[in-house]
């Protein structure tokens, strides 16, 4: 390396480093923060707690003959003791239904568990029943599909240590407007070149298995029913015939997790005061998190581009609560105003009217349900400063039309 | 646990909550899943603590942030488009907070180790073998994600303002 490389290397590094700091400056943990751990703790404690004893009282019950649980939003759901699942590969023949005891047996596989002490069972609504030994939940997420308009996506990952390794399952759930199993295929493959695509089927539906090889990973995905796709993913040390196994122990009999009515009012008309034209600034400033500091630049933003000022409409599909003050929603804007460029729109003319889809996050504050900061943000740069990240809560899942071509 | 380790407990996280905050919010770019994410790493802290202090706990809760961060919903965030470069020249206050702004933007879209090699190498200027003990790979491995991370910085403009030998100030990037 020159020393013209080197000294670029060191100026680069430290750019970075002044970026980091700055963007970070404002940021300080809570004073609360070991008591809200110590909270945290004992919360999932005693979840752990009850769900092993529930388990414990079910397996009791239900091993010996199996069990028959009465769904109030489905059909019976029929339980039965775990035992090693059919081959996870592609060719691995005809439909495989519900884990049943008369499934052929392979080779070792760890001991069959239910979804015991995880915690969390299920995944947007679906249910999960299996997963390999030492394998518990870790997180769930709620978020936009970037390719199917208005679906929502939700996710449950779970971990575990084997053999030194960690391990991995995800179950993601997508509800909204199904698309087929070509599209999928064809997006991801888009996405992922080196990803290769098998069919196969899954609880007697036609199915892709994926591999990346590289990663040694693969997974499951296919439509369970209209406006259901399911997808079932794990990485070595966890084998694809756990896999299999997670995604035919599955219930997916439920609807999509329901968000309460007033909320869904609330956050649907938040999104609206905070994009459509036509909204009094007050109005919509106060529709946005820390509004009031945009009022300047938004209005400098509106004021340059007249026809997104006059024409933008928003469309909400799909609300969705992550917590108590989080939630996301699917959305589509729609304006005409050729003084913008930005991505190619999802449908319209770039020089017309033109829509593009997104995901924003809400935020509950002291002022009630409010687009985050952030997510505004990501969907009209130009309205914000550019210290949007500073002290922000949640980005925007969108792209942004907001690029200006006025001069 | 024993009061006297509910006591550590708490001041190691009033010593180290800011410095594991400001890592977690580079690494997920969001304040709230940051302090999700760090909540989550403490309690895993706290949950073994007795073990974990007679270690190195905050290395333990940078390791648990970054896999946390890893196997977090992966979003793809679609970037805002940059206008072509129209100035040259000394940047005001204004214009260097915009590239700064936009060098963490691109930072964010980094995979998820590459961008904690970086937020950890440079942030919170671990040197690399502690780098390499909180992703648990190899100081060459970090190296090398280092050294990829800068150039693909670089290659996304954000980072193309390498000093002219007679210390000239950046290229600025303005976007509008």
């Amino acid at each position: 390396m020159s020393s013209s490389d080197v000294e670029r290397e060191l100026w680069d590094e430290r750019e970075l480093r002044d970026a980091m700091l700055a963007a970070t400056a404002q940021v300080v943990a809570g004073p609360d923060t070991a008591a809200a751990v110590r909270a945290r703790f004992r919360r999932r404690r005693r979840a752990r707690r009850a769900v092993a004893a529930a388990v414990a009282a079910v397996i009791v019950v239900a091993v010996p003959s199996g069990l028959v649980l009465a769904r109030p939003d489905g059909d019976p759901v029929e339980v039965r003791p775990a035992r090693p699942a059919p081959s996870a590969g592609p060719g691995s023949g005809p439909a495989v239904g519900p884990v049943s005891s008369a499934g052929p047996t392979i080779g070792p596989m760890p001991p069959a568990t239910p979804n015991a002490g995880s915690g969390r069972a299920d995944a947007g609504g679906v249910g999960v029943t299996w997963l390999p030994a030492g394998v518990t939940f870790d997180s769930a997420e709620v978020g936009a599909s970037q390719n199917t308009r208005g679906a929502l996506r939700y996710r449950a990952d779970y971990v575990g240590m084997s053999g030194g390794r960690r391990s991995f399952i995800s179950v993601e759930a997508q509800w909204g407007t199904t698309p087929t199993l070509a599209a999928v295929e064809a997006t991801r493959r888009a996405a992922q070149p080196q990803r290769t695509f098998t069919p196969t089927t899954v609880r007697g539906q036609p199915a892709l298995f994926t591999r990346m090889a590289a990663k040694d990973e693969f997974s499951l995905i296919w439509i369970e029913r209209d406006g259901l796709l399911l997808e079932v993913a794990g990485g070595a040390p966890v084998t694809t015939d756990d896999v299999r196994r997670v995604a035919v122990g599955l219930v997916p009999a439920g609807p999509r997790p329901a968000t309460r009515p007033a909320v869904e009012q609330a956050i649907r008309q938040a999104l609206t005061r905070a994009f459509a034209a036509g909204v009094d600034p007050d109005t919509a400033l106060a529709a946005i998190e820390d509004g009031r500091s945009l009022a300047a630049t938004r209005a400098r933003y509106l004021a340059s581009h007249p026809g997104l000022a006059r024409t933008l409409r928003v469309d909400v599909h799909a609300v969705a609560a992550r917590d108590a003050t989080h939630a996301v929603a699917t959305i589509t804007l729609t304006f005409d105003d050729p003084t913008l460029i930005g991505p190619a729109p999802d449908r319209g003319d770039p020089a017309g009217t033109r829509s593009y889809d997104a995901g924003v996050t809400v935020v509950r504050t002291a002022a009630g349900w409010q687009v985050s900061r952030n997510s505004y943000c990501g969907l009209a740069v130009e309205a914000c400063s550019p210290t949007v990240l500073r002290g922000g809560s949640t980005p925007g899942a969108g792209r942004s039309p907001s690029t200006s071509s006025a001069r | 646990m024993r009061e006297r380790d509910e006591r550590a407990f708490e001041e190691f996280v009033a010593h180290s909550g800011d410095r594991l905050l400001r890592s977690a919010v580079l690494l997920v770019g969001d304040r709230a899943a940051a302090e999700d994410l760090l909540q989550g790493a403490l309690e895993r802290t706290y949950r073994h603590w007795p073990r974990v202090s007679a270690g190195q706990p905050e290395a333990y809760v940078r390791r648990a942030l970054v896999n946390a961060a890893a196997s977090r919903w992966r979003r793809r965030i679609r970037e805002v488009p940059w206008e072509a470069d129209t100035a040259v020249g000394q940047p005001d206050p204004a214009d260097r907070l915009v590239q700064r702004d936009g060098l963490i933007r691109a930072l964010l879209t980094l995979p998820v180790r590459q961008r904690a090699v970086l937020v950890l190498r440079y942030l919170d200027d671990l040197p690399e073998a502690e780098v390499a003990a909180a992703l648990g790979c190899s100081v060459g491995s970090v190296k090398s994600q280092a050294s990829r991370g800068l150039a693909r910085l670089r290659a996304s403009a954000h980072l193309d303002s390498a000093p002219q030998g007679d210390g000239a100030l950046p290229v600025v990037r303005r976007s509008s």
